[in-house]
């Protein structure tokens, strides 16, 4: 801790039995055929989301405690409101996540120990991140090199296409939702 | 300034959350996630599909010479 005072210290802690729900986001893997879909955190290698098993934070930063830990930035991350998440860097997957064992909750959103998606849905990451919920549903899913899976409507396939990013292949976006949804035994996200 | 606030930082991409505020420690009753003793479907399956959930015992079978929907048999009125 360096000398530092614990944020810890002056914190309420409660328990409780009910588990938290938040909104998050992911980013998308699948094969080229949209099998094997895979939810993963859209920032750095953290482990990915695995269907039907508890997502489980671990931090990487410092090993030497268990996540979340108040002082550091560990912990499986989600928000109170769903326009935090606008500006998530290459969102493909929205939803509702059900948090549980030791969470930490922040002004806007919470850090805990374990998760697993309720309610989920794809998303335009262009279109969230200029109208939120508002936006375009996505039409078609490109797959990229390394698996990456991008939702995009119709509109924002052409300007992606313009700028260099073009998919290697086109898959029906309602399929790969569905598919998406039994993977992980979850409900649609209807907003 | 919190090592949430330093790991991520305003416009660096990813979500801020802003400064903890309590902890609390969720010990559910129920684990919020699908059934792991269930298979989990397999896509293209229906929900009736007998792989998607064990199937529900059947009612007993009716006796074969048992009327379906007869009435009650009424004992008739004493003549006068």
């Amino acid at each position: 801790m360096n000398g530092r005072v614990s944020l810890a210290r002056g914190l309420e802690t409660s328990i409780s039995t009910e588990p938290v729900l938040a909104w998050r986001a992911w980013a998308l893997t699948g094969r080229r055929d949209g099998s094997e879909l895979l939810l993963r955190p859209v920032a750095g290698r953290s482990r990915p989301w695995r269907p039907g098993e508890v997502a489980e934070a671990a931090c990487k930063q410092a090993r030497l405690h268990a996540a979340p830990n108040v002082d550091c930035s560990c912990g499986l991350h989600a928000t109170h409101e769903i326009d935090e998440l606008r500006r998530t860097r290459s969102p493909s997957a929205l939803g509702r996540v059900a948090l549980w064992g030791r969470v930490v909750e922040h002004e806007l959103g919470y850090r805990a120990q374990f998760g697993y998606p309720q309610l989920l849905g794809l998303i335009c990451r262009f279109c969230f991140w200029q109208w939120g919920r508002h936006g375009h549903a996505p039409a078609i899913v490109g797959w990229f090199p390394r698996d990456e899976l991008v939702p995009l409507c119709w509109p924002h396939l052409e300007v992606a296409a313009r700028y260099g990013m073009e998919p290697r292949r086109l898959l029906p976006a309602h399929e790969i939702e569905l598919r998406l949804r039994e993977t992980y035994t979850v409900d649609t996200l209807n907003w | 300034m919190t090592a949430n606030e330093r790991a991520h930082p305003p416009g660096g991409g990813l979500v801020h959350i802003g400064r903890p505020k309590r902890i609390i420690e969720i010990a559910p009753s129920e684990l919020p996630m699908p059934d792991r003793s269930l298979p989990l479907p397999q896509p293209g399956f229906a929900p009736d599909d007998p792989g998607f959930a064990p199937a529900e015992p059947s009612p007993p079978a009716l006796e074969p010479d048992e009327p379906v929907g007869a009435p009650e048999p009424v004992e008739a009125p004493p003549a006068p």
